[in-house]
């Protein structure tokens, strides 16, 4: 393979512009493990293990995200955590703007909301396009799940359709005809069909997920049907994924039994559970937390036309 | 029962029903929106009205897949509403609507050779070679004095047929023409 000497170099600056942001925040970086024991348990994952066992022969997965070990790393005394590390997803496809493997930033404030983070990815942003000499500092709008799903599909109150009703929608307008539809699928059927064709290239927030679709957010207060997730799409990417976290441990136990029992109604494999994070989200108050999709931003900073022109794999 | 196909055998090419008509896929990517299950964005051609769109289906969704033949065929004549054609494998005449080929009817001239694409044995439209050579029948004088090379005027073909062309162009030449812009491309000495 043709090594890109330019990009490197230019991928190496940002990267050190990022933790050079982070520390200025006072943010600590830590090294978090990619090979564990309790993987992420998303239906929607193909989780890759390593062929290799702990002492109690049990599996070992790789990482789809470093977010429970920052998880229980903030439930000590640290209060503002980042990590940059490589994570995996299987069988996913590689294309012009996704791999298999690439690499993440994550950060976490205890005693902060997805407001407060969706403050940091701006400034982040900002910082790094500064030492590109691009525009100085803007503030992207923050669009509403509820308020597009209107706008563009003439759904009302998406995040309180159940999912018989969801599936109904799907059937009517020809894009499925599965029975089995999950409320992910009926969302990002209608999302990529009618929705992300027509919201802006220039930057933008989406915000406020319908809870289905956020098994370690927290809710809203005043309305449960809601999550407390953002993404920021640039140039019509996504690039990361962040929310309030929850931080009730009996709720997320809940939730990750109910993703383990979706996992086996479509013939995924069951996965162990993470007891010890359940346990440690109740020693924190609040916090908020992202993962920005590294590889992703540095193709946008830098123009590039595929993901392989800044990724060395 | 028709045949289905999933997302999994989707190749440039393949036809398959959409609300209830025929397209083909002219390309498609696999996508996976973030912690989202898989999917297939699929651009899909309309056979009839060649109107593209986009498509997005699930992974391993099941599509009906559209029963499709293309017949090599000869154009013979036109009629008030319809062209017709005689297939080459059996001699038989077709006549096809001249609505339902569109604009594609006025790059037919005698003799010409096409695939007619049927859809349940319907014929439903016909592929053109990208480019077709026509013999000028009118071109006007070029205007005097104007010697710029990007000058052009507009020549009639042996079919009717009237485009833009470069001022050199005279009658009687052959000239060949691209039958997806409709522009002219090249003088040409043999057809």
């Amino acid at each position: 393979m043709q090594y890109n000497t330019k990009n490197i170099k230019a991928r190496a600056k940002i990267l050190k512009t990022i933790r050079e942001w982070f520390h200025k925040q006072k943010f600590i970086e830590v090294e978090t493990p990619i090979l564990v024991d309790y993987p992420d348990l998303s239906p929607n994952f193909n989780i890759l293990s390593a062929n290799i066992t702990n002492l109690n022969k049990q599996k070992k997965y790789l990482i789809t995200s470093p977010e429970f070990s920052m998880k229980k790393l903030l439930a000590s005394e640290l209060d503002k955590i980042f990590t940059i590390t490589k994570v995996f997803r299987g069988k996913e496809e590689n294309t012009n703007i996704h791999k298999t493997e690439f690499t993440m930033i994550e950060w976490y404030r205890k005693n902060m909301d997805y407001i407060d983070i969706m403050k940091d990815t701006e400034n982040l942003i900002n910082y790094l396009r500064l030492i590109k000499r691009k525009k100085s500092s803007t503030t992207y709008p923050r669009i509403k799940i509820s308020y597009i799903f209107e706008k563009y599909a003439r759904i009302k109150n998406v995040e309180k359709l159940s999912l018989s009703e969801f599936r109904k929608i799907i059937f009517a307008k020809n894009y499925s005809a599965d029975k089995k539809l999950t409320y992910e699928q009926c969302f990002n059927l209608i999302f990529l069909n009618e929705i992300e064709s027509k919201l802006p290239k220039t930057p933008f927030f989406l915000i406020d997920y319908p809870s289905e679709l956020a098994c370690l957010a927290k809710l809203k207060k005043n309305n449960p049907f809601i999550a407390e997730r953002f993404e920021l799409y640039i140039n019509g990417v996504e690039l990361c994924n962040g929310f309030s976290e929850l931080t009730d441990g009996k709720e997320q136990l809940a939730r990750f039994k109910k993703e383990n029992v979706e996992r086996q109604k479509i013939n995924k494999p069951m996965l162990p559970i993470d007891y010890e994070l359940c346990e440690k989200l109740n020693l924190i108050n609040r916090a908020g937390g992202n993962a920005i999709g590294i590889d992703r931003l540095i193709m946008i900073l830098l123009n590039a036309n595929s993901i392989d022109e800044v990724m060395l794999i | 029962m028709a045949n289905t196909i999933t997302t999994s055998d989707f190749k440039k090419g393949v036809a398959l029903i959409w609300k209830n008509e025929p397209y083909v896929i002219i390309d498609f990517q696999k996508v996976n929106p973030g912690k989202g299950s898989a999917f297939t964005r699929t651009k899909i051609k309309n056979c009839q009205t060649g109107k593209v769109i986009d498509i997005t289906f699930k992974a391993s969704e099941q599509v009906e897949q559209a029963d499709l033949t293309r017949k090599k065929a000869q154009y013979l004549y036109e009629e008030p509403n319809s062209y017709n054609f005689m297939e080459q494998d059996n001699y038989e005449q077709v006549s096809i609507d001249k609505e339902t080929l569109g604009e594609d009817g006025k790059y037919l001239k005698e003799d010409l050779e096409v695939y007619i694409l049927y859809y349940n044995n319907n014929p439903i439209s016909i592929d053109l070679p990208a480019k077709i050579s026509y013999k000028v029948i009118e071109a006007p004088q070029a205007v005097k004095g104007d010697t710029s090379s990007t000058a052009t005027k507009f020549i009639t073909l042996e079919n009717g047929l009237s485009i833009s062309a470069p001022i050199f162009i005279k009658e009687n030449d052959l000239v060949r023409v691209n039958t997806d812009t409709g522009e002219y491309i090249e003088r040409c000495s043999t057809p």
